[in-house]
């Protein structure tokens, strides 16, 4: 098994969105931290069936999301038949810290129907392609589309926003992007 | 546009609602916020060793 420099520079560059799309996944920054591990070891050893030149990310994430879901499946099955209580634990996640104007949207994300945040988290914050978020997901891209409209919808109704007047003054996420821009200068 | 006076400035109530252009920006805004909170974040130190490990064995 051989990787490239390239290849090696953009696994290491993934890593970052991976790790913020597992959390935006699970709502547990361990958790995620485990989910980035167990993805990286996967990618590692099963990187000749990558296909260089084509979307490393893509192909990164679709490993971390199946991975994800299997074990969901696996643990639900597992906890569901010893007590039950897996589902009320998995319901009530840990309040994330965080800037306090972004604690309101991030309980609403995580109110959010785990197939909406998700198409809305690739889209809208991993900057894949309707198209590219569609295949990560397994699903249509028509379905994409729909799912990232209502989980706009969504938020837009559990933090009461219809219009300019709702929004009100944002500094706090105006010195982010502003700090990001200068990052990426 | 008479909807639109009716309703003192409100957009005009369509059979599919559509979200309004600047409560569009404002939610991607506050996301790739949420995001970029863990993205910027320094790589926790399990996940680097982790990385180098993985090259080392690349190497043998």
């Amino acid at each position: 098994m051989t990787i490239s420099p390239r290849l090696r520079e953009e696994l290491l560059a993934s890593v970052r969105s991976l790790r913020a799309f597992a959390v935006s996944l699970c709502g547990q920054p361990d958790r995620a931290d485990d989910l980035v591990q167990e993805t990286l070891v996967k990618a590692w050893s099963n990187i000749d069936s990558f296909q260089e030149g084509t979307n490393l990310q893509a192909w990164l994430f679709t490993i971390l999301r199946n991975h994800y879901y299997s074990e969901i499946r696996k643990r639900r099955r597992e906890v569901e038949d010893a007590d039950g209580h897996y589902a009320s634990r998995l319901a009530t996640h840990p309040p994330q810290q965080g800037h306090l104007d972004l604690a309101d949207f991030k309980a609403a994300l995580r109110q959010l129907p785990d197939d909406q945040r998700e198409a809305l988290v690739l889209v809208g914050a991993s900057g894949f392609s309707y198209e590219e978020a569609a295949g990560i997901c397994g699903v249509a891209v028509g379905t994409i589309k729909s799912r990232v409209s209502r989980a706009r919808s969504h938020l837009a109704k559990t933090l009461k926003i219809r219009n300019e007047a709702d929004i009100g003054p944002d500094s706090t996420t105006e010195a982010v992007f502003t700090a990001l821009k200068q990052r990426r200068a | 546009m008479t909807d639109k006076d009716k309703s003192n400035g409100k957009a005009p109530v369509n059979k599919r609602p559509v979200l309004d252009q600047n409560v569009q920006v404002h939610i991607g805004r506050k996301l790739r916020a949420v995001y970029e909170e863990v993205a910027a974040a320094p790589i926790p130190d399990r996940i680097v060793e982790l990385l180098a490990k993985l090259e080392e064995s690349q190497r043998k």
